[in-house]
């Protein structure tokens, strides 16, 4: 553990007592200030930049709301979102394409000029400004005259690495609504924090060592179960990775009498594809959902019949297309994004039998149906982790059978994640509700965990979705 | 442009600005943390006990510092014991794997003592792949726990391939948290792997768990007390090539990396101590010198290079090459002595230090 980690711990209490002693309105400038150090500290140009696309954005809302030519203002405004985005986030890809074109002149460039800088979290930011301006463009929210607040919106601190990727409307409400930190919440809060250390410093941590870069990059080199087992096990790091950071993002989030919206609902559980992205990174699929999906659907309906295959397949096909462009401009993220279009346009296509609800089915059907989805799912996450070649390798040797010894310490180190989904699918803070020794007990054993595994791997390793 | 309050916003932070407090705690708070924390200190309070409990512990698998490096493991354990042994240790010989099997402290401290009458015990700190900087930094470990009279830093022309290149492998081992908190920059992790028994033995686990563990392991199977682990075999002449010639091309243009000089610059330092620094060149097999890059004039480069280095920083340098009293079957491999070989340049060696250590003190009188 760094000194600077507990140094930024330290600042971190100092923060919040300070907050608890404010009125709402310094609150919010408060906690504007207190992101904007943290933003700083990590990466102050970032911060630079979080800062023009705060201003722009401001300034682009109220001109929306009062303009005449609302689709021209908005336009303008999306667009100037995405170029950001594109400028920071795929600039790699065009300059990759200009040093190969000059190396071809002869002109060797030096490898330094590859060294740009991405801000963090930009990608979570501009999913918030876009749909911030759609709404005011579209009259579902007012445009927000408090700078403060709305910089405050796009830069507080708790979900600026990976979200939640919060709505303007709803957030921006909670920053002019006094708040309250009381026994429940603190409780709530530390169980939250708990939970997701545990889930992205034991859990996530353990697997990844046997989701390890070597078995996507070389996958001809190992055997059938290691890569069945190097899957599963990336599966299942990938979302104790993520709903980990969700969890210590909301915790903390909680400490400031501020809640963030709910990412991850069992995801594993679903009895759908389509069920799995409504409880996989919620917020970003509910944002995909209303921005992406449902205008394209609307504007092919006037095109063309509602029953249509077009129809059916292209509003899925595009959407998840874009949510993989949106990870990494990237073929690999193209064919991750389209396998998952393909298994939702699928899903859309009228199918002989009788369709009934997921809780009216019988239990044996909710299982097949559940580990189903798992499996397409995970067999996804391949092109998610690796390039296409490498890809086709990993399925190749998931199918042609090389035999080998099978190591079942994965499923050991799954069970716990699983057993949390169990106690958690009734209420995400069920630990708080349990009996007092109850907690201390489970409290002391999570954090002697975490504890061993930290002591065990003295260099962490950062969250999956910060690279996003 | 207009940046006016939400008249909302403002209405409602006016009513509740002066009454309302965030904060609205009531007793009790917090009690299950607090009896989680005193059962956590409980658990550790028993675990560290078992720890030191020898019955205990003699169930448990081998104490490490979590360096990943069962060689640096074995050493540090080794060193513990022989000072145990032999009250103290009075010279310390440090490197990779040339240390490790080309000096035979038992034939060294023989001609050392033949040559001044003088008694000394020592020990092989050389462990497999060892970087100068990792050398440096042990080695100041070790001067300031043990106090030798004399460190030896066994080197070869591997050492300086070590660049910016493979800026990691050279801090493999300095980087973990017990050599940092060693060498003074504080960390909880460091500190409790520094304290805690039960916490070696966690780490020792741990690192049994690592797949190449016993195959590096292995490599130490004829290690002794002294900390000498021989090699057996010889290796022809004619079996020598050109293919062993990567680590040597550093002989071109030979220059001191940065990097390494800064470790050797650290090395030297260590005299604060009281300790007598002495640099040897660990020899290569001739037949090596004479195929890589231009043979013997760019390895004299290299030599010179270091004879440079150890004259300007006033350090006592012995070369080994050439040497024909090593017989050509005191090889076991390009680079490192077998047995016999150690054996004889130990000895020579022994006389070598002895020399070199009296004609410093001369001329320092």
């Amino acid at each position: 553990m760094p000194n600077s980690f507990v140094v930024l711990l330290i600042l971190f209490f100092v923060a919040l007592g300070i907050y608890y002693l404010l009125s709402l309105r310094i609150q919010n400038i408060w906690l504007l200030l207190v992101s904007y150090t943290f933003y700083f500290v990590w990466q102050w140009q970032s911060a630079v930049v979080l800062m023009g696309l705060t201003l722009a954005n401001f300034v682009l809302g109220l001109i929306i709301e009062r303009s005449k030519r609302r689709l021209l203002w908005k336009s303008i405004g999306i667009t100037l979102n995405i170029l950001t985005l594109a400028f920071f986030k795929y600039r790699l890809f065009v300059f990759l394409r200009m040093l190969n074109l000059s190396a071809g002149l002869g002109n060797q460039p030096a490898s330094d000029t590859l060294a740009i800088l991405v801000p963090v979290g930009l990608s979570f930011t501009v999913l918030q400004t876009i749909s911030y301006l759609v709404d005011v463009g579209n009259s579902r929210l007012k445009a927000e005259r408090n700078l403060i607040d709305f910089a405050l919106y796009l830069a507080y601190f708790p979900k600026l690495l990976a979200g939640p990727i919060e709505r303007a409307n709803k957030f921006l409400e909670k920053l002019r609504t006094p708040r309250v930190v009381n026994n429940k919440s603190i409780t709530d809060s530390f169980t939250l924090l708990l939970i997701g250390l545990f889930r992205k410093l034991v859990i996530a941590n353990l697997l990844s060592r046997f989701a390890s870069e070597t078995l996507f990059k070389q996958p001809s080199t190992f055997t059938s179960p290691e890569l069945w087992m190097g899957l599963i096990s990336y599966s299942f790091l990938i979302y104790n990775d993520f709903a980990g950071y969700t969890g210590i993002a909301r915790g903390i989030s909680g400490l400031f009498g501020i809640e963030l919206s709910t990412n991850f609902d069992l995801p594993y559980f679903s009895a759908s594809v389509a069920d799995f992205w409504n409880r996989w990174h919620m917020s970003f699929s509910f944002w995909l959902r209303d921005y992406i999906y449902f205008p394209i659907s609307r504007w092919l309906a006037t095109k063309v019949d509602r029953r249509h295959p077009i129809n059916t397949i292209l509003p899925p096909l595009v959407t998840m297309i874009i949510s993989g462009m949106w990870h990494m401009a990237s073929p690999n993220m193209l064919l991750w994004g389209a396998i998952h279009g393909t298994y939702l346009s699928v899903r859309r296509l009228p199918l002989p039998g009788k369709p009934s609800l997921p809780n009216q089915r019988p239990f044996w059907e909710q299982v097949i149906r559940a580990s189903a989805v798992f499996l397409l799912v995970t067999l996804a996450w391949v092109p998610f982790r690796t390039d296409i070649s490498n890809s086709l390798r990993f399925w190749k040797g998931l199918i042609i059978w090389r035999s080998g010894p099978l190591s079942l310490i994965p499923l050991a180190i799954i069970l716990p994640s699983l057993v949390l989904d169990a106690l958690q699918s009734s209420n995400e803070v069920v630990f708080a509700r349990w009996p007092h020794h109850a907690r201390a007990a489970a409290i002391a054993l999570t954090l002697l965990a975490i504890g061993l595994v930290l002591l065990a791997r003295t260099t962490g390793t950062p969250f999956i979705y910060q690279g996003f | 442009m207009e940046t006016s309050i939400d008249p909302q916003y403002a209405a409602r932070d006016d009513a509740t600005n002066l009454k309302h407090h965030t904060l609205q705690l009531s007793w009790p708070l917090g009690l299950p943390v607090i009896e989680a924390l005193i059962l956590i200190i409980i658990v550790l309070g028993v675990c560290e006990l078992l720890a030191r409990t020898q019955s205990i512990a003699a169930l448990l698998p081998m104490q490490t510092v979590g360096s990943g490096s069962p060689g640096l493991e074995l050493k540090l354990a080794g060193l513990r014991e022989f000072v145990d042994e032999h009250g103290s240790v009075d010279c310390i010989f440090i490197g990779d794997s040339t240390v490790l099997r080309g000096i035979d402290p038992q034939m060294f401290e023989v001609a050392y003592a033949e040559s001044t009458n003088i008694k000394i015990a020592c020990y092989n700190f050389g462990v497999l792949a060892l970087s100068p900087v990792e050398s440096a930094a042990l080695s100041e470990i070790l001067v300031e726990k043990y106090h030798p009279h004399l460190l030896i830093f066994g080197t070869n022309l591997r050492d300086y391939y070590y660049d910016h290149t493979n800026e990691r492998v050279m801090h493999a081992i300095t980087d973990i948290p017990w050599i940092q908190y060693k060498l003074g920059n504080f960390s909880p992790v460091g500190w409790l792997t520094d304290h805690s028994i039960a916490t070696q033995y966690y780490l020792g686990s741990i690192t049994h768990l690592k797949s190449a563990w016993d195959e590096d392991l292995s490599k130490y199977a004829t290690l002794r007390a002294n900390g000498f682990a021989p090699r057996e075999g010889i290796i022809r002449y004619e079996e020598v090539n050109a293919a062993r010639c990567d680590s040597a091309k550093k002989a071109i243009g030979f220059q001191i990396p940065e990097s390494v000089e800064s470790a050797l610059n650290d090395l030297v330092a260590l005299r604060r101590y009281d300790v007598q620094v002495v640099f040897v060149e660990l020899p290569l097999h001739p037949r090596l010198i004479e195929l890589c890059n231009h043979g013997e004039p760019d390895y004299d480069l290299y030599l010179s290079g270091i004879n440079d280095y150890a004259h300007a920083a006033n350090v006592p340098f012995v070369q080994s090459t050439p040497a024909p009293w090593i017989d050509l079957d005191g090889w076991s491999d390009s680079y490192h002595l077998n047995e016999a070989g150690a054996e004889i340049f130990s000895q020579w060696l022994g006389r070598q230090i002895a020399h070199a250590i009296t004609e410093t003190a001369s001329l320092n009188n």
